[in-house]
Order: C-alpha cells, then structure tokens, then sequence
C-alpha cells in the first residue's frame, strides 16, 4: 500500500489514535527544523506536499485504439440544419422530427454524428408500437449509428433495422420483422406485398395491423388494393379499420367510389338571386355498408340528430376521393372553397382537410390552409385540431403566409401556431437543401 | 466586427467607478480586512487540525452543515474564496469511491493555504498575489490593468462552462492565443435573470488585447479591448504527455491550480470506463462528472479529433469538439 494510502487511513483515524507515517522522498525533502512539533500539523503538511506531487506526477494510462466506424460516403447535414435538429431533440416541435429525417434521407443527407445519441435516445423512448422514429433514426443515422449502438446497447434498435435479412423476417422479434418488411417495401413494394399475401392467413391481427400499417406508409397502389378490401370483413375490428383507412387513401379503389357515391348528393352548387352557394344535406343515418367501409356512425355517444348527421357528413366527406368535386363542380380546390357554404363550412373544412391528408393531395391542403390562414368564412370556428394536422402536413412552400408581425394580440391561437409551424417547416427543409 | 473604441470606453468608465475617494479611509478598511481575514485563517487551520486529530470518519455523518458552518465563518471573515470551497466539500461524501483521499487532499490544500497566508511576506510577490486570490481577495481592475501591458492576439475561444453556485451563475471561457501560445481564462458572473456574458463564441477567434491577473500562473484575464473576430479553425491538438507536463509545471508555480486548460488530438475509447486516448497510445480519463459523453464518442467515431477542456484532479472535463468539416461543437 502506498504512503499516501497510509496517510489517508491515519486522516481518518486522527491522530489522537494514531503515528504520521513518513513520507518517503517524493521529490521535495522537508527540512528537520521545519517539521513543527504537532503531529496533526504533520499529517497536513505532508499530505499537501503529496497532493501536489501526485497531481503533477500523474502518469498517463495506456489502452488499445477503439474499433473505428465505416466511413459514411453520404455527407452530413448542414450546419444550419443541424443546429435546428438540436432544437428539436431539446424539445421545440419535437412532433417535427420524423419529417427532418424523411427529408434528409430524400435528400441524401445524414444525422449530424454529434447528435446522434440524443436522437437515438428518444427514438429509444418512443413506444414501440410506433417504431417509424427508430426506422427513421437508423437510416438518417447511417454507418456512425451502427457503430454506436455496438457500443451502448440501449440503441441496438438500430442494427435491427440495419442487418434485416432473411433471418429477422423468419426468426426476428415483432421489430426486426417490422424492419424487414418496411425496407423490403421502400426497395420493391410488389415483393413486400407478396410477402404479406403470403404470410396472412397465419397472421394474428396485431400482425395483420402491422402488414396494413408497412403498406400504408410507402410505395401504395391500386395493386394493393384487393387484400386490405377483403380484410374489410376480418374478424379483429382493429384489422377492419386499418384497411378501410388504406383503402380512403387510393382515390380509385372501390371503397373510394362507395363513397362518392354516397357524397355526390350530399353537396350541391346553387345558383340564385343571393349569389352561388353550396347546398349541404348531410346523409340522413348511416348503415351496414357503411359501417363495413370504416364509417363510423357517432351514434350512441350522446349526439343530438344535427350533430350526429354532421359527423356522417364529415366520416364520408374524409372517405371521398376528391376528384369527385373538381369533376362535378368544374372548380378547382381553391374556387369551391371561395364559394359560401354557410353554417356547414367548418364540417366540410375538416372532412376535406382529413381527405386531403389520406389521399396526399397538395393542392386540396394548399387551398384549406390558405382558406383557413385568410380567416374562414366570416364568424365561423374552424376545428383547431384539424388545422394543426393541415400545418404539419401541407408543403409549407406552396402556402400563402400571412405576416404576423403588429397584430400578433388579434390572430386567433391555432392559426398563430400554424404559421409558426409552417415558417418552422419552410425553414427546416430549406435548410436540408443546402 | 470592430468594437474597440467602445470597450476601451466602457473599461475606462469602470475605472473611473472604481477611483479612491478617500485613501486613508480604504486603507483603514484594507487594514480591518486583512486582521479579519487573518483570524478566519487561523480559525480554520484550527478547524482542520480538530477534523484530523479527531480522525476524518466523522465527517461522514456529519452532513453538509458540517461544512456549511465553518464556510459562513469563513465569509464572516471576509474570505469568499475559502467558503466556496468548504462549500464545495459537501459533494466529496457522494463522489463515489475514494473520497476519504478527496476529502484529505482538499483539507491539506486548505491547510497549505493558511500557512502560506500567514507566511505570505516570505512569498514571491506573483505566488502571494495567487494565494490572496484563492483566499478571496479581489483586485480592483484598475490595479489589474497597471499590473502588466496588454497582450494582444489572435485568441482562439476554445471553450467555455457555466457553473452554478449559491444562486450566482459564472461562465468560464478558456482561449489561446494563436501567436504566443498563451493559455488565458476569462470569468464572468451574473445574477438570476441576467444573462451571462455571450460576446464570445466558441470556435471563432477573436484579435484582442488581453490584460492578465498577476500571479504565479497568470491565467485570469480580462478583455481590454476587442480588434476583430475571425472564423478561426481547430486548434493544434497536442498529446496526453504534453498536457501532463504543462500542468504539472503550472502546478509547480500553484500548489492550487486544479483547472487546467487542455487542448488535444485524441480518440475517445471505452476501457471500460470512459478515457481519451492519443496515437501514442496514452490515455486520460474523463471526469466521472462528465457522464457517458456520447456525444463527444459519436463525432470521433473511433478516429482522432481535436478536443478541448479543462484537466482536473479527477479527469478531463470535455467542453469542445472539432468536427471532420473542422467546425467546433459545443459539448
């Protein structure tokens, strides 16, 4: 044991109980008059003077070089975006970050290496029943994530979807197979559909929902469309309405024109001495076939008539492929929604915003949020949830912002946070540009 | 950007602040001052020889009044220097392994301290001018400023920390200047609500003059006055020997010295705890304190960057990064 050892066990006992050990020189020597007759004195003087000797004669430690992580061939983000990403992770729209990585993967751009462990820690968080965020933050995180997560295991999630082969599709956790999957259909979306075609029938329905949900997210066709319209008659209710929200999102798929068809009369263009309007008869209830293509009837919770009929109204609305108006108006987005629909405007606001949303249809989201940012039909209340859904989805640099600046106090809060949402996004993927 | 004749100004406006009104009075105080501060000390070495003849094992039930006390009588004694680190004694008890060592190095520092108070005419007047600052005494700026001539260079601004104590925030920014290769630490202080100093950005340059503390190892500095900012590049990044000898050189000249600036080439590694490593192969560690630093592991992924921080007793605290694109990251 060394002096110092000795030293501190003597600290501790105190020298009432206790000798001073000697201190062996350790470079400097202590002058024999100088040692004062207190041992406690003693003990203090020649720790300091082995503190200071052992802090400037610290040696360096040795090691082996760590493993060194692939290089990356896709260059990092550029410093702007990356400084946004920051934010992000330190909790400013934090709902934003996929859409930062779907962009940056789109535009061949990678993570920040910096950044990576705060991003792999909250895609870690994220519940794993919505693994998008960790797919997202594997692939935005590229070679440097890997190497990291062979070194915290916290982030193994990462190699999960990195190494998806074969193995994880036949013997992989609920995950790895997810990861599979998905990639398979980023690459070819015919082979994961004849994949999930495949395996369905020995599917339970938590693995039903997952192939409907890696459908939905990439590479969607008519081509897909028969499996999701037969799953309209699964046993598993959580199975039926995914595909009837599959099937609302391809505009030419059956269950869209089931829907047209029950929409076309609901909303009319009139022409008269007050000017033209659009004329709104909501369905009168709703039925069986219905209910089969995902409508849900609002009955029951409570609704009075008006309300419930307002609710089919905005349930088909949501459903119809929005050509079904363009055609039959010969109007484009923009110009229906100038004409005046009165007390109904908010119903259709929503209903075509959710359209619009499924079907990923710019023009129709241009043409509402404008509609909505300009004020809405006069002394109407636009649903703010749907409006915080449209800002987050639309291309923000197709949207007509209004300035903000000087009247700050009299723009009603949901459209204060969308244009801040919209001005946050045009920023962000400008930023991804460079 | 050229800010000098406003600084300039702003430095003379606080000099003129700071102009002795009555100079038999401020040496009266001075003279108060220095008996006060004089008892403190003896108070103290007194204290630390009761802890060490009663034996340190106490101190572990002893919670953090224990501390507490013998600070407010410290700053009673008009010593802040002292009571901010009795203050920070509290947390050696919860440092992990080891801290009877810490608990003993810091009473023996204390203890070197008082003795070299006492013996301070003994000193040579640039280490006695380092033991009245670590008591608490501060010097007038005016008197910093008359100490020595400006240095003026390209000052790196390589890193900085905030730390926070007793409600009062300070910021230490670390820079180096490219031309004399002179290590310098600016400090700077603010209440609640008021922001710290941020005319400084860490990895830009800045041409100024600096005016350093006397001391045994002038580091301390203050801005004189502002050139021009430059967007600056990494710093030379040396190896852990160089870093290690620097210190214990500066250690040599201040037995006290326990911050220490270190710029480095290095790789961090996992072994298993975290460490830095050079292409010599030698290690440093990193400071527990530091936690997991991820973020420095994740820009080096596994190949040599420069780093900058500050070296300490325990390891090396990272501050600042330079990426492979040569931009400085803040960690």
């Amino acid at each position: 044991v060394s002096i110092w050892q000795d030293l501190v066990t003597a600290s501790l006992i105190g020298t009432e109980r206790t000798g001073v050990p000697a201190v062996a020189d350790p470079g400097l020597p202590i002058r024999p008059e100088g040692v004062p007759g207190d041992p406690v004195t003693l003990l203090l003087d020649r720790a300091a003077l082995l503190t200071v000797a052992r802090r400037g004669g610290r040696p360096a430690g040795h090691a082996e070089p760590p493993a060194a992580a692939e290089p990356d061939p896709v260059p990092a983000a550029s410093p702007a975006a990356g400084r946004r990403l920051a934010r992000m992770l330190g909790g400013e729209h934090p709902d934003l970050l996929a859409e930062w990585l779907t962009a940056a993967v789109a535009r061949d751009r990678r993570v920040p290496a910096h950044l990576l462990p705060a991003l792999l820690d909250r895609a870690r968080r994220v519940s794993p029943s919505d693994p998008e965020l960790r797919r997202l933050s594997a692939e935005a995180g590229g070679s440097r994530a890997r190497w990291l997560a062979g070194l915290n295991p916290a982030w193994t999630f990462v190699t999960a979807y990195a190494e998806a082969g074969q193995d994880a599709w036949r013997l992989g956790s609920t995950s790895q197979r997810r990861g599979y999957l998905t990639a398979l259909r980023a690459r070819d979306p015919r082979a994961a559909r004849e994949l999930i075609l495949q395996s369905w029938e020995a599917a339970a329905g938590p693995e039903r929902v997952m192939f409907l949900s890696v459908m939905a997210n990439a590479g969607l066709s008519l081509a897909d469309e028969p499996l999701p319209e037969a799953a309209l008659d699964d046993r598993d209710a959580e199975v039926r309405g995914w595909a009837a929200h599959l099937l609302a999102r391809l505009p030419g798929s059956a269950l869209g024109q089931r829907m047209a068809r029950r929409a076309r009369d609901c909303i009319r263009v009139e022409s008269g001495v007050r000017g033209t309007r659009l004329v709104v008869i909501p369905p009168a209830r709703g039925d069986a076939a219905m209910r089969r293509d995902g409508v849900t009837s609002g009955q029951g919770g409570g609704l009075q008539e008006m309300d419930a009929r307002a609710h089919l109204l905005d349930e088909v609305l949501a459903r119809t492929p929005l050509r079904t108006w363009t055609d039959r108006f010969g109007r484009t987005a923009e110009q229906i929604l100038a004409v005046p629909s009165g007390a109904w405007s908010p119903v259709l606001f929503t209903g075509w915003s959710r359209a619009a949303m499924a079907q990923r249809d710019q023009e129709w989201m241009t043409a509402l949020i404008n509609w909505a940012l300009a004020g809405g039909p006069a002394g109407t209340r636009l649903d703010a949830e749907t409006l915080r859904q449209l800002a987050r989805r639309v291309d923000p640099a197709r949207c007509a912002l209004p300035t903000t600046a000087g009247r700050g106090a009299e723009i009603p809060p949901p459209i204060r946070d969308a244009i801040s949402v919209l001005r946050f996004r045009y920023d962000m993927l400008k930023e991804l540009e460079l | 950007m050229s800010v000098p004749a406003t600084r300039v100004a702003s430095v003379a406006e606080r000099l003129d602040r700071e102009r002795v009104k009555d100079p038999k009075a401020a040496a009266r105080r001075a003279q108060q001052r220095e008996t006060r501060v004089a008892s403190g000390l003896a108070e103290l070495d007194r204290w630390l020889c009761d802890q060490a003849r009663q034996g340190l094992a106490a101190s572990q039930q002893a919670g953090y009044g224990h501390w507490d006390d013998i600070a407010a009588r410290m700053v009673d004694a008009q010593a802040p220097g002292l009571a901010e680190r009795l203050r920070a004694l509290a947390s050696v008890p919860y440092s992990g392994p080891g801290w009877h060592g810490r608990l003993l190095e810091e009473y023996a520092l204390l203890h070197l301290l008082a003795v070299a108070y006492r013996r301070q005419d003994e000193l040579p007047p640039p280490l006695r001018e380092t033991v009245r600052s670590r008591i608490g005494f501060s010097l007038r700026q005016a008197d910093v400023l008359a100490g020595g001539p400006p240095v003026r260079d390209h000052w790196q601004v390589l890193a900085r920390r905030d730390l926070e104590q007793d409600r009062i925030r300070a910021r230490r920014t670390w820079l180096r200047g490219r031309m004399t290769g002179r290590d310098a630490l600016l400090l700077s202080f603010a209440v609640p609500g008021q922001p710290l100093d941020d005319s400084l950005t860490v990895g830009t340059d800045a041409d100024a003059d600096l005016v350093f503390y006397p001391g045994a190892v002038p580091l301390r500095a203050i801005v004189l006055a502002r050139h021009d900012d430059s967007q600056g590049g990494p710093p030379d990044g040396g190896p852990v020997t160089g870093l290690l000898a620097r210190y214990a050189a500066a250690l040599a000249a201040d037995p006290w010295l326990d911050s220490w600036p270190a710029v480095l080439a290095v790789t961090p590694a996992r072994a298993p705890t975290p460490v830095v490593r050079d292409a010599n192969g030698d290690t440093l560690p990193l400071h527990p304190g530091a936690g997991d630093c991820w973020p420095l592991f994740a820009l080096s992924g596994g190949r040599p960057a420069t780093l900058a921080g500050e070296w300490t007793p325990r390891g090396l605290w990272p501050l600042t990064a330079w990426d492979e694109g040569g931009r400085a990251v803040p960690l």
